[in-house]
């Protein structure tokens, strides 16, 4: 694979960011039901008291994962709300209640040793991680035994055995670090997790994964390497970070695309964030239902971590954090090379991202019109080493049967492209475009 | 409820923050040896060529643009590259009008016509450069002596470029021609085509800046000169030897301005590879055999045209894995 040129910036790790806070509860949180594998079915109704880690809708399929109460309080309404995404899904509402005491976990506190066991508390935790996956978390890392057991008739995929367990903790894009600040500060519950996921996904080799520059303590190798756990160090490099590429990194072997999973290939790919999720979720007994984010808004020099509960507003989150400029130009939920921007600030906060960014509008960048002239930059730095200006080119005509057949569905939307274009030409907007259309004939036909 | 003001655009939400304009102006850059080389060897008159032609083609273009209706994009000084370009491939004793003559063509034929920056098919300059080339042929066949403003002894071996002379007079003529001369540019010739070591000091620059890949010009210099080698070593009477062959014009100014201009050659390494190799080979089938002495230009206007052949031949795409399943 070729290697690529954007060197994540150098104040990369733990250092640039000063101190997670945490954010008083806000007066609701909206909760959306919807998963990229579908949508849950509600349990509760209105006016239905919830608990904190209460499970408040799931559905038969065992793909879609359920969702938990962030908060105690009263179901408001259940109604489409706008998400991240642009459209509106159905949602719970719910009123955050007086601040009850403490309640205890009702679930028992499991340490157990058992493969079957550790999979239903994971796949009831409802863990859902940033990056785009092709399964759920406790079926992606479930060994097929435990997968055949639980679904009749499971997907070729999953009946594959996993061969490497791989923990990321590579930054998923400049600019994010939250991967690299959770390795510094969570290596108590990344040790109590691998084990969990080792047995798990019955992998004989288990991979962390953490980019180049980055300190661990000796201690923490150390009981890596007593877990059996390999260290691997990775450039620090975009977007070699990104779930396909670490793959191969890891594995040598490709991902096959555009189905971009790595269960065929025999690996298993875990999002540090969310082991320390699923350690403390079976730790605990209960489902953990803290989130983690990273603000940033590079014109007043604010770059934080914030602990919020999910579902919190985008609006709630603005008026805690008063440093934050007063009329941002552009407000990006999930990164500036991955991210989406918003048009509303009553987006809630899901665990699908990872960190919000608040642009002037002099940060804005903008895209132009200007026709491709070939310069071969994007060819140069496309890491699925696909031709972008042909592709850009198709898509902006119209021509989506070529793009398709030039492999069009390959394409991660890593915006690498985009990112180098000389001609600033939109290129992930012209390839999704592309996608869209593409698949909106297929559905017709 | 009013929704906020706020911009909603696609993903990535930053930019490099290079520009055409900044791709072209770093061209530019590199060129300046090349033109001082020029300067330096023929005088102001030299200099008098090139602005006339980068004066011509940033003109033309402006005035194309606005006459079409299209937005004038003069400002991403890709004209001006072009002007600069084709002021270095032609002799310093042109006629002002010629030079006038050229880069219109340059502009006009080579570029507009096909709708503009990256567009053509042809290497514009080299357009330019053929017209007046096929036109004119005498006078563009003079070449003034090099005259080097301090320092180096005027060359004095040659009387026309070392080009001609091995064409025209054999090997032997211009064996006494130190390499140094070779090298420097110090030896008559078309204002910016004579120095190997301009042109190399502002090739390396564009490589070094990423620019250019080096897969053209180096596989450009490198097949020319091997396919120059297989020869001398057949028979060292008749083929000159393969380094002179390649110090002696066109080859560095070709293989790393002219072969790798952004939407004339292919974009994807197995294509560079194929093309840079082709050029070096074509300019040596070209020189040893054919009737023009400039063989460089037709080279690369031919492999232009093999530029979306070149093409298809791709890296294999990641994750085109046979699904085992």
């Amino acid at each position: 694979m070729k290697l690529l040129s954007i060197k994540h910036p150098s104040t990369s790790f733990q250092t640039s960011a000063s101190p997670q806070i945490n954010l008083p509860l806000p007066v609701r949180v909206v909760l959306p039901l919807v998963s990229p594998w579908g949508e849950a079915s509600p349990l509760v109704r209105k006016g239905d008291a919830v608990e904190v880690g209460q499970c408040i809708a799931k559905s038969d399929n065992l793909l879609i994962p359920q969702v938990r109460a962030s908060v105690s309080g009263t179901v408001k309404e259940i109604k489409a709300w706008p998400s991240h995404l642009g459209k509106e899904v159905l949602s719970i509402i719910i009123e955050v209640g007086a601040s009850e005491e403490e309640s205890t976990p009702s679930s028992q506190a499991t340490d157990s040793e058992d493969p079957e066991i550790i999979f239903q508390q994971v796949s009831s935790a409802g863990i859902c991680e940033v990056d785009p996956h092709p399964w759920p978390l406790a079926l992606r890392m479930a060994a097929p035994g435990l997968i055949e057991s639980a679904l009749p008739s499971p997907p070729d995929p999953l009946t594959k055995p996993i061969e490497t367990l791989i923990v990321n903790c590579m930054d998923r894009q400049p600019g994010v670090y939250l991967r690299s600040a959770t390795l510094t500060r969570h290596e108590e519950e990344i040790l109590a997790g691998i084990p969990f996921l080792q047995k798990l996904s019955s992998a004989p080799r288990s991979v962390l994964v953490i980019a180049q520059g980055q300190n661990l303590s000796g201690d923490f190798q150390g009981k890596l390497s007593a877990l059996g756990c390999e260290l691997i160090t990775c450039p620090n490099k975009y977007p070699l970070g990104l779930e396909p590429l670490i793959t191969q990194f890891v594995t040598k072997r490709e991902v096959p695309q555009p189905a971009n999973d790595t269960r065929m290939i025999g690996a298993a790919v875990l999002d540090v964030n969310a082991l320390v999720q699923v350690a403390k979720s079976i730790q605990a007994g209960i489902p953990s239902t803290e989130l983690a984010i990273q603000v940033d808004a590079p014109s007043v020099g604010l770059r934080q971590f914030v602990q919020v509960c999910r579902g919190l507003l985008l609006e709630d989150l603005i008026k805690n954090l008063p440093q934050l400029p007063a009329n941002p130009a552009k407000v990006i939920i999930g990164g500036i090379f991955l991210g989406h921007a918003q048009f509303s600030f009553q987006i809630p906060i899901t665990q699908q991202f990872d960190a919000v960014t608040f642009q002037t509008a002099g940060e804005v960048n903008r895209s132009s019109d200007e026709p491709c002239f070939n310069c071969g930059y994007c060819v140069r730095h496309c890491p699925m080493q696909l031709l972008p200006n042909e592709l850009g080119k198709y898509c902006e005509y119209g021509k989506f049967d070529d793009a398709e057949r030039n492999f069009l569905f390959h394409c991660i939307e890593c915006g690498v492209c985009a990112y180098v274009c000389p001609a600033k030409r939109p290129m992930v907007q012209l390839l999704r475009f592309g996608k869209q259309e593409l698949l909106a004939m297929r559905e017709a036909s | 409820m009013k929704r906020p003001d706020l911009y909603v655009s696609m993903s990535p939400h930053a930019h490099a923050g290079y520009s055409t304009q900044q791709m072209m102006l770093e061209t530019i850059i590199a060129l300046i040896p090349l033109v001082f080389a020029g300067w330096f060897f023929f005088g102001w008159a030299a200099l008098k060529i090139v602005a006339i032609c980068t004066v011509t083609a940033v003109v033309t273009e402006g005035i194309w643009q606005k006459a079409i209706g299209r937005p004038v994009k003069i400002a991403d000084c890709s004209a001006a590259v072009t002007g600069i370009l084709l002021g270095l491939v032609v002799s310093s004793e042109i006629p002002w009008w010629m030079a006038v003559l050229g880069a219109v063509v340059a502009i006009l034929v080579g570029k507009q016509f096909y709708g503009g920056l990256g567009q053509h098919p042809f290497n514009s300059v080299l357009v330019g450069w053929t017209f007046i080339f096929v036109s004119y042929q005498a006078m563009m066949g003079t070449y003034p002596m090099p005259e080097p403003r301090w320092w180096l002894d005027p060359g004095g071996y040659l009387e026309y470029p070392p080009l001609d002379t091995l064409k025209l007079d054999g090997i032997f003529a211009i064996s006494g021609v130190p390499w140094r001369d070779l090298f420097y540019g110090n030896i008559p010739g078309a204002i910016g085509t004579t120095s190997v070591l301009a042109a190399l000091i502002g090739g390396i620059y564009l490589i070094f800046r990423r620019i250019i890949d080096w897969y053209i010009p180096v596989l450009f210099i490198a097949s020319a000169w091997l396919f120059g080698l297989i020869f001398w070593l057949i028979d060292p009477e008749v083929y000159a030897n393969p380094t002179v062959q390649i110090l002696i014009g066109w080859i560095f100014l070709g293989a790393f301005f002219l072969a790798p201009e952004k939407g004339t050659s292919p974009v994807t390494v197995p294509g560079m590879i194929c093309y840079g190799i082709g050029c070096g080979v074509l300019t040596m089938i070209f020189r040893l055999w054919g009737t023009f002495i400039q063989a460089v230009p037709f080279a690369i206007l031919l492999m232009n045209t093999l530029t979306p052949l070149f093409e298809r031949i791709r890296p294999k795409v990641v994750g085109r894995v046979k699904e085992v399943a």
